[in-house]
């Protein structure tokens, strides 16, 4: 069954098309919750949620760009919409440490995936959504800034926290030197 | 760090990354909020269509309605001679008791000259006085023979398979036979023939021709072109996309931005009926003003040079010591920034006009289509930065319909100008006029007053 069939089928209404949706794409889109949410609960409420949305206003994806990216965009805003905001007002203590550069590539290859977001779960949780926006989902700056309510020049310089800050996360003992040694 | 290497990694690994989870559980989960069956089509949008086609209908009627009526307005003269004798027969049972004037009428009757000197029951005592078999009788003449202004007494007796038909097509009786009354009747026979007696002469049916004449003297159909201009007052609703209304960017944009006015320029051409009916289509070019403002106030510290100390001598003299201080601040910034959305859009109005020769009332309203929407907008952040969004911040075009309304006034100047003036209200389609991947929808509802000029051709 194509994907393309499946948006018909569930244009239409009909539950055999919407169950075969979910089935084929709540893994990847459980992925991406997970990035964006504390833990697996949370993750499994913004999923439910994002189905709804995705099942009911499947009209809204007028076939522009990749059905995979639409339904992405809709999970990620329905995590960003689930959060406290008052993190963009908070002052963040920690300071990231300086280490090595080139440590990072070398322990992300060989990083279990499940890793690499336990790794994404320590960044602070502002950081960690402009972190995901930008590295791993492919935004621009300019759209993170309109897509959470920031200026352009806050999220630049939340990602430039983020990555020292995980540069720090990787170097330490639980995720990042156990692995590269 | 190299950049790329880190984040091409980070989307290898985590892009596409299934996590297991069970999804029969989640499928349970999500089923029943799910709504049955997605609607089709919203109720206003059938009403708007009905509208229009029952509108669309009704013009091309005429034509074929003032055929009919004259046909039947001017049928062959029928005149309905009166018998020597004024005749009435209740000879038997069925006419007594049913008040249907055919079945009545389809009995012949007899009738002697004596029975026309007895007063005919007039009054209301004299009528309510009746027995029921006897007012049904007295109603079924009354029916058959309907009053004209001949003062010729006559009834009509017709057969049953012509009785059907209007009374000025139905043919005269050739012959009335005479029946034997039976003898239970003879005390009614007097006040029978009494109601007979007024009865009229049928004549010809010429007063119906003057239908067709007045329809023909109405006010022909015709043509209008209206260029106009409106300024009106904009509303704005602002709802995010797929989330909780009044959240992220749209809950800023709500709190920062307030709604200015409208101007809208349109021309309209309009199909105008007799009967008062319109429809109207055109262009409507709209531009709807907005203004974004903020003050946001920093407190901070300011190095100033300043007498910091004053030395007095021994002989009286002074000197002052300068040095740097620090002076508390605080610094208030206002910034404010006009907004603007443009769309151009089709109407079709379907009107009615109400009034009279010198000044006339219209009702019109319908759907209105969009052709181009765009704009210019600078955002607020929440902490005291705005920028001015890109080209791909509005949608090019809304493909949702939106409506537009119209009640007002026209004052004809002349036959073939007039003057009007209308409070207009118009509101965009439901999909809001920014490009969905915005996030957000803002929907405008502009109210406000036209004025236009209206030549008829």
């Amino acid at each position: 069954m194509t994907v393309a069939t499946i948006i018909e089928g569930c244009r239409q209404g009909q539950k055999k098309f919407q169950r075969e949706l979910v089935d084929r794409f709540s893994p990847q889109l459980f992925t991406v919750a997970l990035r964006y949410v504390p833990d697996h609960a949370h993750a499994q409420d913004v999923l439910q949620d994002s189905l709804v949305k995705i099942l009911t206003r499947i009209e809204q994806y007028k076939g522009v760009g990749s059905f995979e990216g639409w339904m992405y965009q809709v999970v990620i805003r329905t995590a960003l919409n689930r959060l406290d905001r008052k993190w963009m007002r908070r002052e963040i203590c920690k300071e990231a440490s300086h280490l090595d550069s080139s440590v990072e590539p070398y322990v992300l290859e060989r990083l279990a995936t499940e890793d690499i977001i336990s790794c994404l779960s320590e960044l602070p949780e502002g950081y960690r959504h402009v972190f995901n926006l930008y590295a791993v989902e492919g935004y621009r700056h300019r759209e993170i800034a309109q897509l959470m309510g920031i200026s352009e020049g806050t999220s630049r310089s939340h990602y430039a926290r983020a990555r020292q800050m995980l540069r720090a996360i990787l170097s330490s003992p639980k995720f990042g030197l156990r692995h590269a040694k | 760090m190299p950049n790329r290497p880190v984040e091409n990694i980070l989307r290898e690994r985590l892009g596409q990354h299934p996590t297991p989870l069970d999804t029969d559980a989640l499928w349970n989960a999500v089923e029943p909020r799910l709504p049955e069956k997605k609607p089709v089509f919203a109720l206003w949008k059938w009403l708007a269509l009905g509208l229009v086609l029952l509108g669309s209908i009704y013009f091309f009627l005429p034509e074929s309605v003032e055929g009919e009526t004259s046909a039947v307005a001017s049928p062959a003269p029928v005149v309905v001679e009166a018998p020597s004798k004024t005749s009435f027969a209740p000879a038997a049972a069925p006419p007594y008791t049913s008040p249907q004037p055919a079945s009545t009428a389809a009995t012949p009757s007899t009738a002697t000259p004596q029975e026309k000197t007895v007063a005919p029951i007039s009054t209301t005592a004299e009528r309510s006085s009746l027995k029921p078999r006897e007012a049904g009788a007295e109603r079924a003449i009354n029916q058959v023979t309907k009053p004209t202004t001949s003062a010729t007494p006559v009834v009509v007796a017709l057969p049953v398979q012509e009785a059907a038909l209007p009374i000025f097509r139905q043919p005269a009786p050739a012959a009335i036979p005479k029946l034997p009354l039976p003898k239970s009747y003879e005390p009614l026979r007097s006040r029978y023939a009494a109601i007979a007696a007024p009865l009229p002469k049928v004549t010809a049916s010429a007063p119906v021709n003057n239908v067709s004449e007045t329809i023909r003297h109405r006010q022909p159909a015709y043509w209008t072109l209206e260029p106009g201009i409106a300024l009106s007052n904009s509303s704005r609703s602002v709802n995010a996309v797929g989330n909780t209304p009044n959240e992220g960017q749209a809950h800023i944009n709500n709190q920062y931005e307030s709604a200015l006015e409208a101007i809208s320029i349109q021309g309209l051409i309009g199909y105008h009926h007799p009967s008062g009916l319109s429809l109207r289509t055109g262009v409507t070019h709209n531009r709807i003003n907005s203004k974004v403002a903020s003050q946001f106030t920093t407190v901070g510290t300011e190095s100033v040079e300043t007498i910091v100390a004053i030395i007095e001598s021994p002989n009286g003299s002074r000197s002052q010591q300068t040095g740097i201080v620090e002076v508390a601040t605080e610094t208030t910034i206002a910034e404010q920034y006009y907004n603007s959305v443009s769309s151009l859009d089709v109407p079709l109005l379907l009107g009615y006009r109400f009034g009279g020769t010198k000044w006339g009332l219209t009702v019109e309203a319908g759907p209105s289509f969009n052709l181009s929407n765009g704009g210019r907008v600078h955002l607020y952040d929440g902490e005291g930065n705005y920028r001015l969004a890109d080209d791909a911040h509005f949608r090019t075009r809304r493909t949702e319909p939106g409506f537009l309304a119209n009640f007002g006034g026209a004052y004809n100047l002349s036959k073939t100008a007039q003057l009007t003036a209308n409070l207009r209200v118009q509101g965009s389609g439901n999909g809001g006029v920014e490009n969905p991947s915005v996030g957000y929808a803002t929907r405008y509802t502009l109210m406000g007053l036209q004025v236009g000029y209206r030549l008829r051709f």
